[in-house]
């Protein structure tokens, strides 16, 4: 009896081992049959251009594609707070949301139906119009660009030549909008928050269009799928070729997307939150939503640019290799989490020095090596093993590129008396709020 | 007659969503909001550029437009006073109107006098280029290279300026804090 009974607390793991052992068979039954989803929506194609015409067949079978990628989100906004939530409670010893449903799993959906319940609160100097469309407006971009995302071969929803340079302009459309929404709320603060955000957001777009300007002359193609197929025909993944251009792509977007570090938008223990102050009820969790779908959408196009996308090793030949893109889009939202729980806030003009006397310069001299590489790279025939070289080679002048601007030139010597908004003073100030009836 | 075709409804959309926009960014009192509709307006206009085909110039007009120089335009407005309130008693409302007049007289005889059925899309699809960046870019660096290079000019020369007009004078701003420390 005895035996039995000091067998009982491996009981509850015999059986997560069962369900994980059970969950794998039925995983692999599924993926046999879910393997390669287009064939799916080329069936509803080919059954709908039977019935009626070529224009109506296209519009359902791109109608499910976009259902597909639009329930994925939403499946992303429900469970991703839940997983940032209980992560950020295991990297601060707490316990978390727990009790909601089996480990807290309803906790999104009790969130949400609490936002939904609060009042919408409107300012009563607000501009009732920009104040009601910025926060659906936001959600447009975010969705938007998830289009030319690569999930797998024969499964990129909008397969065009122009794939990164459609993610950078829509989603350069959300800081016009994040500036509507500060402006319309008629607060100085929100004003003074949407300035910050997009002053900051403004000038890492530089960064980023230089990392991947980067990425776009090495592989030659500004198309996400042949960006993937390059790295996997090159057998290199583009991350361990140009470090820095990851680095500064990361890292840049952290800025876009308002995430630790750089999430001073929303720095409501230091100074007030940004754009979003007048915001309650459920148009405050239309910006958040927007936020952590962003965050998953930088997961996604990390992997894509910089990760290989669906290729694993040769796995995708045997798993789904929209299960493997997934994980890795996990797998980078998962090192945003731990980012934001490790990592205190950068203050603006911290922020703004760094990307003006940091990332650029260096992003410009990686560039420029990167432009000679690639020459070398295409004069020569054999030039598989030479990439690998110049994986190393970039990688050493990566860290020496940061040792040089961190120890010699010593970006991080700050003067803050010597920062004052000269321009703005000559010419007389901002004056946008004369004129109207303040709320303070 | 205009045929139902599924074309034309997507192309009749698009512009009467331009037009109502545009029409919108003159008729709305709120500088703000007339410069929401003039982004709703670049947005209309790269619709009408992707229906032609020119994928590359409606996401530069997207980039550069509406992602870009509305910035400019947000932070300009934001300097100007009584951006929010009543701007309808402008006194440059004849000569604005005057100058919309000539515009629309140039654009309307620019209009019937260029014959645009030379140079439409399905005459441009007959050339057979699968990819419109890689040819823009070898044109770019290729036939217009001089065009080119003379514009990267340009605007290294707007940038050197935008930095020497903001840029502070050190000894003038040493001297006022020395003063201020001395009160």
């Amino acid at each position: 009896m005895s035996l039995i009974f000091s067998f009982i607390p491996y009981i509850k793991r015999l059986i997560v081992l069962i369900l994980i052992l059970f969950g794998l068979a039925v995983g692999f039954i599924l993926s046999k049959a879910l393997f390669d989803l287009s064939i799916y929506s080329n069936a509803v194609f080919d059954f709908m251009i039977d019935k009626s015409s070529y224009n109506v067949a296209y519009f359902s079978s791109s109608l499910i594609g976009a259902l597909g990628i639009i329930s994925f989100i939403g499946l992303v906004l429900l469970v991703g707070s839940w997983v940032e939530r209980r992560m950020i409670a295991k990297f601060q010893i707490r316990v978390g949301p727990n009790r909601v449903g089996i480990f807290g799993l309803l906790q999104p959906i009790a969130d949400a139906i609490k936002l939904m319940q609060k009042e919408v609160l409107v300012p009563a100097v607000a501009d009732k119009l920009l104040f009601f469309i910025a926060p659906v407006a936001i959600f447009i971009p975010a969705i938007l660009a998830w289009a030319p995302i690569p999930w797998g071969p024969n499964m990129t929803y909008l397969n065009i030549n122009i794939g990164i340079l459609y993610i950078f302009a829509v989603s350069s459309l959300t800081v016009p909008i994040i500036f509507f929404a500060g402006w319309s709320s008629m607060n100085h603060y929100a004003l003074l928050g949407s300035m910050r955000t997009v002053a900051m957001m403004v000038s890492y777009e530089i960064p980023i269009s230089l990392s991947l300007l980067s990425v776009v002359i090495i592989t030659g193609t500004l198309n996400l799928t042949e960006i993937v197929l390059w790295q996997s025909s090159n057998s290199i993944w583009l991350g361990l070729l140009i470090p820095f251009s990851l680095f500064t792509f990361f890292f840049s977007s952290t800025a876009e997307i308002n995430r630790t570090p750089n999430d001073i938008a929303e720095a409501e223990s230091e100074i007030v939150a940004g754009y979003h102050i007048e915001y309650s009820g459920m148009k405050a969790g239309l910006f958040m939503a927007v936020e952590l779908g962003n965050a998953v959408l930088l997961g996604a196009l990390v992997t894509s640019l910089f990760l290989n996308g669906w290729f694993l090793f040769g796995l995708e030949n045997y798993i789904p290799p929209y299960i493997i893109f997934i994980a890795k889009t996990v797998a980078i939202y998962i090192v945003l989490i731990w980012l934001r729980a490790t990592l205190p806030r950068f203050r603006l003009d911290q922020l703004m020095n760094f990307a003006w006397k940091m990332l650029i310069p260096v992003s410009i001299i990686n560039f420029f090596m990167i432009a000679i590489e690639t020459t070398i790279i295409t004069n020569l025939d054999s030039s598989k093993y030479i990439i690998y070289l110049f994986a190393i080679i970039n990688i050493a002048v990566f860290v020496g590129l940061i040792i040089l601007w961190s120890k010699i030139f010593k970006i991080d010597k700050f003067s803050p008396e010597k920062i004052a908004p000269i321009f703005a003073q000559k010419i007389g100030g901002i004056k946008a709020m004369e004129g109207t009836k303040s709320v303070d | 007659m205009i045929e139902f075709s599924t074309y034309n409804v997507i192309f009749f959309s698009i512009s009467s969503f331009t037009l109502i926009s545009a029409i919108s960014v003159g008729l709305v009192n709120s500088l703000m909001r007339s410069l929401f509709f003039l982004i709703l307006t670049f947005i209309g206009v790269a619709g009408l550029f992707i229906l032609l085909s020119a994928d590359f110039i409606a996401i530069a007009q997207l980039l550069i437009y509406a992602g870009s120089i509305s910035i400019l335009l947000l932070f300009a407005v934001m300097l100007t006073p009584e951006s929010s309130t009543n701007n309808g008693n402008s006194k440059y409302f004849l000569p604005g109107i005057l100058i919309g007049i000539i515009f629309t007289y140039l654009m309307v005889a620019l209009v019937t006098i260029f014959q645009f059925n030379q140079l439409s899309g399905i005459h441009l699809k007959k050339l057979d280029f699968d990819n419109t960046i890689a040819s823009i870019g070898e044109l770019l660096l290729g036939k217009y290279i001089i065009a080119f290079e003379l514009a990267s000019i340009l605007l290294l020369f707007a940038l050197i300026g935008a930095i020497s007009i903001v840029r502070s004078n050190e000894s003038d701003f040493l001297i006022s804090l020395n003063n201020k420390d001395k009160k």
